[in-house]
């Protein structure tokens, strides 16, 4: 039965993300009906259809569903997310787009003026945003409860994720980038959420005129929290420690990969203890939880009440905006190890 | 063209060390041919010519084999990928008029403890009860058959490939940074250990020879070291002092045998309940069933219980032991022989690009970088 507050939903890109989280999270969800699964390649839509036993419509354009449904999630290969959330606003539809937002900075504020001109809802995919330990250490930061910042450090990496079924991943006509685009995305938007926007960046990459798959940016930050500086390493090609840590006057801090609750405090006075601590004194770990459909129904919410999502599409921007920015200071990442490349001689690459 | 070479298997370790030697030397065109885009990353990061093919897709294989002089077979996986998949490369091959197919095999052919004879590629293979080196034997058969049937075809066989990316030189210096090498036998036995970059140079060297098709060749580096030395060489280059523990061989090899087979035990899961339940679901099974337990319930409740007991498990508690078997650091351990590439060097003038110190030095290199060490 539809009750008035569940809302009826297309998924547009029936690929691997949807497959693995979008719509398994919907279908998990009361407060969303699936009502469509649409994939320019309708083949896609089909199969995901009969994989997960559902009666919903299918197309291959989004147009064709449009009239049948209150709310898209985008979930398409990245290049698709500008003209897929631009047609669904145009028809009046709020968009909960995949991260990241678009590609390019100017095509994700297009998309925001267009939502706010219509009075609608644009959130950006971020899941990690609603971890518990991510707001718990946006608040100790706010509280200063560490002490002065001094630097923070994140380091990321695995072989492999995802299998997109387009293989949209390694082309950049269609990826927009390479690891630092789509997998220390979700850092960047997390730091900008706690750090604020940096002063001044250093860049480098393995890209040799593809898309980077190993990447490291150096960031100083000025503002209300103090000085201070960080560092990102993030690949995709090989398997990292997968490890984020703050360094304050009092503390270290860590949050493990897989910890979505709880922030580890180490006092710089007792380097003995490890200290765990959870955002208030009821809160119990719950690793299993599904974070997609929380990001969903957060979604609902917004359209429902009118109020923002958690990550809305000028947040999302902000993240794109600095991605342009760490591109565009861009030095090439020194690869030492190819010994061999001295002794056969190259025709490409230095 | 010309001389263009199909990679499959280029997203793995050795296949993207290829196609990176290929791109940069510009020594020769190729496609490099993936199954999965996930792990492609590293592929991505150079503009090159990288296109989707399953080797289980037959129609799909004779089509991006088309054009291409030679194959280079690095693919790997289940054992369909293993034995259908290396088919359909080689009737793509003889459909499309390919010259050349080099394939790439291991030692594992020749058993977890090779006889002496396995020094050269005289020595007959025995790879025992391991799955895997059967399968790969077999793939070693077919790739011969081809060659006798008119394509030039030749096997690599190298021992344990390392280099840049390698997840077994970061756990090995991963063990050295925290004191935890285990060493076989003192580590007194060969490493037979091939640079990536060295095993990509004789393939390129191998498509570059008119002669010595037709034939399976050991590619190690032409060095006997043992794992002591190849360790200490590790350690000192990375600068940590590393005290090795050690282990008995037959220990090794012992924990490493396979639990025996017993016609006990298949009866045991012919009898379990599991295995008559979903038997059950076939009608004539399920009476048959009913008759058997209605049967077994005749007996004297003395001979069903000694029936039971026969068939009932022990449970059996392993005390905790440092020795972890899952790490194939030491499972390679145990090798004695060494299989020398001399017959590679000899027959198709392979010379190794990086000596011993580069090798090292790279490895060091790729671990700081990669932030092990």
């Amino acid at each position: 039965m539809i009750t008035t507050a569940q809302k009826k939903i297309a998924i547009a890109g029936c690929g691997s993300i949807t497959t693995s989280c979008h719509l398994p999270a919907a279908l998990r969800s009361s407060k969303v009906i699936v009502q469509a699964l649409v994939d320019a390649n309708m083949q896609n839509a089909l199969k995901l259809r009969s994989a997960f036993g559902l009666n919903c419509k299918t197309a291959s354009r989004l147009v064709d569903v449009v009239g049948e449904v209150d709310a898209v999630v985008v979930a398409t290969p990245n290049h698709a997310h500008f003209p897929v959330a631009q047609e669904a606003l145009s028809h009046g539809l709020p968009v909960l787009v995949e991260k990241p937002i678009t590609t390019r900075y100017a095509d994700a504020v297009k998309l925001c003026e267009m939502a706010e001109e219509k009075g609608l809802v644009i959130a950006v995919g971020y899941k990690s945003r609603f971890y518990p330990a991510v707001i718990l250490l946006r608040y100790l930061l706010e509280q200063r409860y560490m002490g002065r910042l001094k630097s923070f450090y994140y380091e990321f990496g695995s072989r492999g994720g995802s299998e997109p079924l387009s293989g949209y991943n390694i082309r950049r006509a269609t990826a927009g980038g390479g690891a630092l685009l789509n997998s220390a995305t979700h850092f960047l938007d997390r730091m900008l959420y706690w750090f604020g926007e940096p002063k001044r960046v250093r860049y480098f990459d393995d890209n040799h005129g593809g898309l980077e798959s190993t990447c490291k940016a150096e960031f100083e930050f000025d503002n209300d929290l103090g000085a201070f500086t960080g560092e990102l390493f993030v690949s995709q090609a090989m398997k990292l420690r997968n490890i984020f840590v703050v360094e304050t006057e009092n503390y270290v801090c860590e949050i493990g990969d897989t910890q979505t609750d709880s922030v580890t405090l180490m006092p710089r006075s007792q380097p003995e203890l490890r200290l765990e601590v959870f955002p208030h004194a009821g809160c119990i770990a719950s690793p299993s939880k599904d974070y997609f459909q929380t990001q969903l129904e957060d979604f609902v919410e917004a359209i429902c009440s009118g109020r923002r999502p958690r990550v809305d599409g000028r947040f999302g921007a902000r993240s794109i905006l600095l991605i342009e920015e760490i591109y565009r200071q861009r030095r090439e990442l020194p690869e030492p190890w190819m010994l061999w490349r001295e002794k056969v001689g190259t025709v490409h690459g230095k | 063209m010309e001389n263009k070479v199909a990679v499959f298997g280029a997203s793995g370790f050795l296949g993207a060390a290829l196609c990176e030697r290929l791109y940069f030397s510009g020594e020769t065109p190729f496609v490099a041919l993936i199954h999965n885009y996930g792990v492609a990353a590293r592929l991505a990061r150079l503009p090159i010519d990288i296109q989707h093919a399953d080797v289980l897709d037959g129609p799909r294989v004779e089509e991006v084999m088309r054009g291409c002089h030679s194959v280079v077979n690095c693919s790997r996986g289940s054992d369909s990928v293993m034995l259908k998949g290396l088919k359909n490369l080689i009737d793509g091959a003889r459909k499309t008029g390919v010259k050349r197919f080099i394939h790439i095999s291991s030692t594992a052919i020749y058993g977890q403890d090779p006889a002496s004879d396995a020094h050269t590629e005289q020595g007959v293979p025995r790879p025992g009860d391991n799955e895997y080196a059967r399968l790969k034997l077999r793939q070693d058969e077919m790739v011969l058959k081809m060659h006798r049937e008119g394509i030039a075809s030749l096997i690599l066989c190298p021992g344990n490939i390392i280099g840049p990316y390698s997840q077994f030189v970061t756990e090995a210096a991963q063990e050295l940074l925290s004191e935890q090498v285990m060493l076989v036998d003192e580590g007194r036995y060969p490493t037979n250990l091939i640079h990536v970059d060295n095993l990509a140079h004789a393939i390129v060297t191998a498509l570059r020879q008119d002669n010595g098709w037709g034939e399976r060749y050991f590619i190690n580096e032409p060095e006997p070291t043992t794992w002591r030395e190849w360790y200490t060489e590790l350690a000192r280059q990375l600068g940590v002092y590393c005290d090795f523990h050690t282990i008995e061989r037959e220990k090794v090899l012992e924990r490493l045998a396979p639990p025996p087979k017993t016609s006990a035990s298949t009866l045991k899961i012919l009898v379990s309940g599991e295995f008559r339940k979903a038997l059950s679901m076939l009608p004539w099974f399920a009476r048959l069933n009913e008759i058997a337990y209605q049967r077994f319930h005749q007996m004297p409740t003395s001979l069903q219980s000694r029936i039971r007991e026969r068939l009932e498990r022990s449970i059996v508690i392993r005390k905790d032991q440092a020795l972890n078997l899952r790490k194939q650091l030491i499972r390679v351990q145990v090798r004695k022989v060494f299989h020398s590439p001399a017959r590679l060097m000899e027959r198709l003038g392979y010379r190794p690009l990086l000596d011993p110190e580069e090798r090292i030095r790279s490895l060091v290199e790729w671990l700081r970088f990669a932030r092990v060490a």
